[in-house]
Parts: C-alpha cells; structure tokens; sequence
C-alpha cells in the first residue's frame, strides 16, 4: 500500500488530472512486475484512470459519481502455455502473488500449438504517436460539469421540456511492457455530454464524445436535442413498407457497428463472420468505404494493441466490396497474412478487433 | 475492512452528509474457456475497493477509490461530499429515504464445493471432454466451452447503524456447437446460451450438468438443423422452454417495473417503461394463472439475484410483481419508494463493484409453477411450436414490442413433436402476450435460470439476475418474421 500513495494522490476537488501516475512511474512498476516474474516471458499491462460522470433526469442531477483505479494484469508464458492474472493492489506482495498465479495458471494446461513468443521492440516497430491528452478535461471538476447541466436543466424546465443525460470527464494511461523489451504507453483524456429532450410524446436525442472538453457544446447540442423533440411531437404509425430512410451519422454508426466482429480474421477462419465466402465479392453499394483508423482524429484509443502492437490503418471495405481484415500476431500466422496491429490481450478465444470503424463521407449535402 | 468503512462515513458525516453509506467489495474471479481443442481464455483476476455514497446539501454523490489506507478512504470520502454539492447546483429538491431499521448481520450463500479450490487442470479436463466430444460430430466447425466463478466478500456500513458482512460464491458454464454450411450458422447451447446457466453454488452446479454427456446431442442438433424446415410465418400456438421463458421474463416483465426506469432516471440511456404509475394494482398484465415475483430471499433458490442485503442494507425480500394477472409491484430502492409514497425499499438495490452506484436491479423475476407436465402441454397441444434457447433478443425502450429468436425449434401437430424447424423466431406485445398465456408447467420442472449479463447505468455496470420459470404456451403469437424472406 506503500508505494501505491507514491504514484497516486486524490484531491476533495475531484479533478481526473490529479490521480493519474507519470509514464515514468508506470514504467518502474511494470519493471517491477517483470523482475517478480518467474516464467519463460512475462507481459505486463498497466491501466490507471480517473473517471467522472455526472447524471441527470427530471430537469436535476440524480446520479453524480467518480472513480480512481488501478490495475496490473500479468501474462506469463512458460513452455508453450500462456495465461493471465490481474489484480488491482500494487504492494509488493499483491505484484508477486500476480505474477505467481498467471505462472501457476498457465503451467497447470496442455500445450497451445499456436502460442508465439512474445514479440520484441525491433517486431513492434514504432507506433505514430497520437496526441489526445487535454489538461482541460482532466482538470474538470464536479462543479465545472454540474454548473453546466444546472443551466441546461434550466433552459428545458423554460421550454417545458424534460431533459435526461451524461456529463462524463476523466482520463486515463495505459502502459504495456513485456521481458523482451517492448515498452508501449498511451494517455488519454476523454469527454462526453448526451443529452435526451423529452417533450410529452416525443424525444430529441444528442451527443458528442471528445479528447478536448472544450470541444463539447452542450448548449448547442441541447438546443438540437430539444428541436428535435419539437419537430417530433405527435407522431403517428406508419405501415410497414419498403421507402427511403435518412439516417444520422449515431444511426449509421450504430449499424455498421455490428459488423465490427466479422472483419476480424479469427471470426473468418472461425466461420462465423457474415464475409465468410464473401470477401472480394460486392456485398455493399459502391460508395460504401470502411476503414479501421486509429489515427483518424475523431477517433480515440491507443495507437498499439493487447501485445503491444502499433496498430495499422486498414481498408476494411472499398467501393462495397470487403477487402481488408485484421490480424492478430497469431491470426496472421495462421491465414498467411501480415500483423495489423488489432489482437485483444492473451489468452483469448477471439483473436483480434477492428477497433476504430470509419466510414468515409461521400460527396452529397442533406 | 469494516474499520475503512467506518472512517469513510465517518469523515463524510464531519464534511456535512446527513447520510452515508460505504461498501468495501473485495471479488475474485476465475474464467475458463476452450476452442476447437484448445485452451482459450485462462485467467484469474482480483479487485478490492471502497465506495461510498453520501447525501449532502439534500443531493447525492458517490466516490470510490482501491486506495484503501486512512488516508485514501478519507480523501474518497470528502470527494463524495464534494461531488454531492456540486449536485445540489441543480437540485429540485432534497433527496428523501423510505425509512429502514439499521442491520447488523453477517450472510453467506451455501454451496458445496469452492471452486477456487478446484484445481484448473480438473476443471479445463471438464471443458476439453465436452469439446471433444461435439467435435467428434461431423459438420461442427466449431466447438467452445467455458466456465466462470465469482467470489465476493463485501463489508457495509451506514450512518444508520446498518453493517453487514456478506459472502457470495457464483458458478457457472455451457458449451456452444457451432455449424456452417452453405451460407448459414447453426448453432445449439447448453444448458442455456450466452455462457451457459450460472447460479450461486459451488462446483457442484458445474459437475452436475454433465457437460460431455450432452455434448454429442447439442452438437447433432446444431448440424442436423441445416437440414430442418424453416420456421414458417403467421400466427400460431407457441410454446417456450424454461430458459428461453426466463429471458422473457427478464426483458418484458423485469426490466419495466423497475422503478428507477419507470420515473425517468433511465431515460437517455436503458430507456423508460410503459408501466406508468397510475397502471400499478389496475393493468391486467398477464392471463389469471400468470403469477410473478421478484423474490432475492435464499428460500427462493440460489438465484444470480439471491442475497441477504441489498447495497442499502434492506434484508431480502419478495415483492408480488403480477398476481393471478394483476400487476401489483415495481422493483423498488430506499429513494424510489420514498418517491412514490411506499412505506418500504424493496430491497432490489445492488452495485456490480465497489466503483460502481448501487442501483435498482432485477433479483430473481421470476414467474410461478402452474401444474402438469411439459409431456402433458404437448400433448394438449394440437397445433403449435416449441421453442427452445435464446439465441437473439430485441426490444424497445419502453419494454413493451420485442422480438425474439431461439436456436432451434419443433412442430407440434396433433399432441406430437413431429420435425425439427429452424430459425424460429417470434414477436410481440408485452401485455398482449402475457394475457395469452394458457397453461404453466408445475414445479417438476421449474427452474431457476441465471443471467449473469445485464446491462444498466452509466457508466454501465454488468449484473447477474435470476429467473425462474416451468414451460408455458401462449396462443396467438405471431411468428417467423424475423426470418421470412
């Protein structure tokens, strides 16, 4: 417990900015997880964050919570077997007990034919470096968000409207280290308002997700959620009938999300990905382009993947035809192809994830 | 831990909270899973934290940290009071508690065997057996196994007087046969989809599934269906399984009573419910033999929703949901109660970990015996289909249209199975189907199902709920549109 109030440190004001510990002391504790460990590799992955969420319904804050965590996740390999401990208590003890249950775990199992060796520095290559820390978010603080949604409850109770939603802020940092050198870190800040207007028997809904708290304009998007709800009063049945639908960007996510799965190598070998038998074959209109990218800058996660991995921008879909899948170090070996950067941590039974979906924008105006 | 606990409330009562309470929770989970042969997921995790929850300036706040020193607790405990102010910036007005007496009190589930102390390389020989075997079937392509445990020890306090020491040990498992053929996926679970069947007992519950013994049947079933009839559309007698009757339960009975939803708290995210106020001890929710309870007491079974206490200190109780039809209770919190004139929380209230709000969640919804056999609903059937494990669900957000699909089904002609049907599927309205429902299996085969993954809140948290339920038929249900081409 010690060396846990050396890294971390809590203020009544409750900013994300104030608990979150340094790259440099991330990268001492995960030295100190690997020099515990006993097996063949070991892997360390350490996340630490700070997370706000202030909650409204009924015009008023009903729900107003905040959270600090740590955890330390060991995975041990030891002749050709691997398995994983986690625990979110950093004394000495606790490191040690971790790094002896992933050993013990994996020892205890038959051997696992596709296991690689974990990968080195000179395999990972170097991540492009993505920039989505803002002291601004972290730096937000209980009253900041309440006095915002304070003047928003306000303005619906004017309108005779009943608003509901989030104002989350926080961050978080990531670390990733492993006995053959790799040393992977990310931090991130993140925001996020949504807000749903509710107005007698109709409802507008809005949201926006950002890095940068500055770039959330809960006025304006108040303000869309309650023209919405407006432009949607009375509202009546329609048939059921093949017609011409609009969808807004949210929908149009919410739907190629479900797809996310199939674009993953495992889900095809595993024949259960909707592209099995698929791929190369037109099964979308040509002006549908679907990428996976990290890098995009609406985009947020950690430019590396669960064994530390930079991951790629990969071309999922071109002109409606399925092209592209990602691949974990493992998957990649078994379907010929090359890393993509997108394995989830070991061991797992689903390989990899495209985790950053963008679908391109086309050329219409609404 | 009751020590931290105690510093925690009590540093906030010094900061100005007119109410405290703080759950210190310290869970061990171990997960297990294989594919194809092969070891999939092994591991093992562990989590100790503090949360608490203060009312302070007539507003709520909630803070949580793993720091658990004087000093860690009591800095949680003045951001709580800190962030309960901030509340207050947009209060309407104070935040009122239906009363409840201050419990001491110490609770543990039974169970036989732990499973922590099982070894894994038992456990994995389990799971690969089972896999084995549905591989030996032709035309598996993909055979997954997998089990679960959970430990959690977790120490209450409450400014109240209320501290309370509770240990539940949960298990869990199933086996999944997947086939593809052509363009399509088949696919048969057992005992029950979605990570198999999960209560609060030992390895006991594990080893009395017989995971290899089913597994040739559940991976013949999966291939053979390629070959059934699809499930044709229209409106017909429709007849559900235990499981897939308790996942109707939890989403178009569970889900809309309760009362958090029901008074908007939900609105922008879970969504609402069409169980407005003034339908309390006036709908008719269901046919007279339909009979639901929301029941977290252990003489009901040990339920994914089984406990001593809920997360506000209220010892567990049974709230009659729908009696012989009639709707006669919500799901209920200290602060909902209160709220709607109740003299009593139900006691429904449960946080997934320490960092997380406790809130209202399902215990175990569950609907009551009838009587006969599912031998004799068959046989008393003349024309109908049986259907039987979840395998997709939909809903709206007011809880009243769903759609549902099971992995497999069969038709019944004249008191008699007579083929298998594929991509069954079938749809409804919640009140509309409930008052449909003619005949309820008795307690021979009632059973009381786990779903260890619903969704609520935000930042979501993940909660097991329980359900009980015997086979029932229901007419006039429209079916197979999901699938209808």
């Amino acid at each position: 417990m010690k060396a846990r109030s050396k890294i971390r440190r809590t203020t009544a004001a409750g900013a994300a900015a104030d608990a979150l510990p340094s790259q440099a002391e991330l990268r001492r504790l995960a030295a100190r997880v690997l020099a515990l460990s006993e097996a063949d590799e070991t892997e360390v992955t350490i996340e630490a964050e700070s997370e706000a969420l202030t909650r409204f319904a009924n015009n008023t804050i009903h729900q107003n919570v905040a959270e600090e965590g740590l955890m330390i996740s060991v995975r041990a390999v030891v002749d050709g077997r691997t398995a994983r401990a986690t625990t979110n208590k950093s004394d000495e003890e606790s490191l040690k007990r971790a790094a002896q249950a992933a050993l013990e775990l994996a020892r205890h199992q038959p051997k696992q034919p596709g296991l690689l060796p974990m990968a080195g520095p000179a395999a990972r290559g170097a991540a492009k470096p993505v920039r989505r820390y803002f002291e601004a978010t972290a730096a937000a603080t209980p009253a900041d968000r309440a006095r915002v949604v304070a003047a928003l409850c306000k303005e619906a109770q004017r309108g005779k409207h009943t608003a509901a939603g989030i104002f989350s802020t926080g961050a978080h940092a990531l670390a990733l280290a492993n006995s053959r050198g790799v040393f992977a870190y990310h931090t991130q800040s993140r925001a996020q308002f949504s807000i749903t207007a509710m107005d007698g028997d109709s409802s507008g809904w809005a949201k926006a997700t950002s890095p940068d708290v500055r770039e959330i304009d809960a006025e304006t998007l108040a303000r869309r959620a309650m023209e919405k709800a407006a432009l949607s009063r009375q509202p009546r049945e329609i048939p059921p009938a093949r017609m011409t639908v609009i969808l807004e960007p949210a929908a149009v996510l919410d739907l190629a999300g479900f797809l996310f799965y199939d674009f993953a190598g495992t889900s095809v070998l595993d024949h259960r990905s909707c592209f099995n038998e698929r791929m190369g074959k037109q099964v979308f209109g040509k002006n549908i382009q679907l990428w996976d990218d990290v890098y995009h800058p609406l985009q947020t996660g950690a430019p590396f993947d669960g064994e530390g991995q930079p991951r790629q921008r990969v071309r999922l879909v071109e002109s409606g035809v399925p092209k592209g899948l990602v691949y974990s170090r493992a998957t990649a070996k078994k379907m010929k192809a090359r890393p993509t950067g997108h394995g989830l941590p070991l061991p797992n039974e689903w390989g990899e994830a495209p985790m950053n979906l963008v679908l391109e924008g086309g050329d219409s105006s609404l | 831990m009751f020590n931290l606990a105690q510093i925690a409330i009590e540093t906030a009562r010094r900061r100005g909270a007119s109410y405290a309470d703080a759950r210190v929770m310290d869970i061990r989970s171990r997960e297990l899973s294989t594919k194809n042969g092969e070891v999939g997921a092994l591991n093992e995790a562990e989590s100790l934290g503090l949360g608490i929850r203060v009312i302070a300036a007539g507003a709520w706040g909630f803070a949580s940290t793993d720091r658990l020193t004087q000093e860690g607790v009591s800095a949680c405990a003045a951001r709580a009071v800190a962030i309960a102010r901030a509340s207050a910036l947009a209060k309407l007005k104070d935040v009122m508690l239906a009363p409840e007496a201050p419990a001491v009190d110490t609770w543990q589930n039974p169970f036989v065997k732990d499973p922590f102390r099982i070894p894994v390389e038992r456990q994995l020989d389990l799971l690969l057996a089972a896999d084995a075997e549905m591989r030996r079937v032709k035309g598996v392509t993909l055979a997954e196994t997998s089990m679960a445990f959970r430990r959690i020890e977790q120490f209450y306090v409450s400014t109240e007087g209320s501290r309370i020491h509770q240990v539940k040990v949960q298990s869990g498992a199933g086996i999944v046969a997947t086939s593809f053929a052509g363009d399509e996926i088949q696919k048969r679970s057992y005992p029950n989809s979605f990570g198999g069947q999960h209560t609060l007992e030992g390895y006991e519950l594990v080893e009395s599934f017989d995971l290899a013994g089913h597994a040739p049947r559940v991976a013949e079933e999966a291939v053979a269906l390629h070959s059934a009839t699809q499930c044709p559309e229209g409106t017909r007698t429709l007849l559900l399984d235990s499981a897939q009757l308790g996942l109707q339960i939890h989403e178009s009975v569970g889900h809309p009573i309760e009362l958090d939803r029901v008074l908007g708290m939900e609105a922008n995210y879970a969504g609402m419910s069409f169980l407005t106020l003034e339908k309390l001890r006036t709908l008719r929710y269901g046919s007279e033999i339909v009979n639901v309870v929301a029941d977290a007491r252990l003489t009901h079974g040990p339920g994914l929703g089984t406990f001593g206490y809920d997360d506000e200190g209220v010892p567990a109780r049974c709230t009659p949901i729908i009696s012989n039809g009639l709707f006669t209770g919500y799901l209920s919190s200290r602060e909902t109660a209160a709220l709607v004139g109740e003299k009593q929380s139900g006691g429904t209230v449960r946080a997934e970990s320490w960092n997380r709000l406790p809130m209202i969640r399902m215990t175990n919804v569950s609907l009551l015996p009838g009587k006969g056999s599912s031998a004799d609903l068959v046989a008393g059937t003349d024309d109908g289909i049986w259907m039987e494990t979840n395998r997709s669900w939909s809903i709206d957000d007011h809880r009243y249209h769903f759609q549902f699909s099971t992995e497999i089904a069969w038709e019944i002609k004249g008191g008699k199975r007579v083929r298998m049907l594929k991509n069954p599927s079938y749809s409804g309205i919640t009140t509309e189907f409930w008052n449909s429902c003619d005949a309820i299996c008795g307690p021979q085969e009632w059973k009381l199902w786990g779903t260890p993954n619903c969704g609520k809140g935000q930042p979501q948290q993940v909660m097991g709920t329980g359900h009980g339920a015997s086979p029932a038929r229901f007419r006039n249900v429209r079916i197979g549109a999901a699938f209808a081409k």
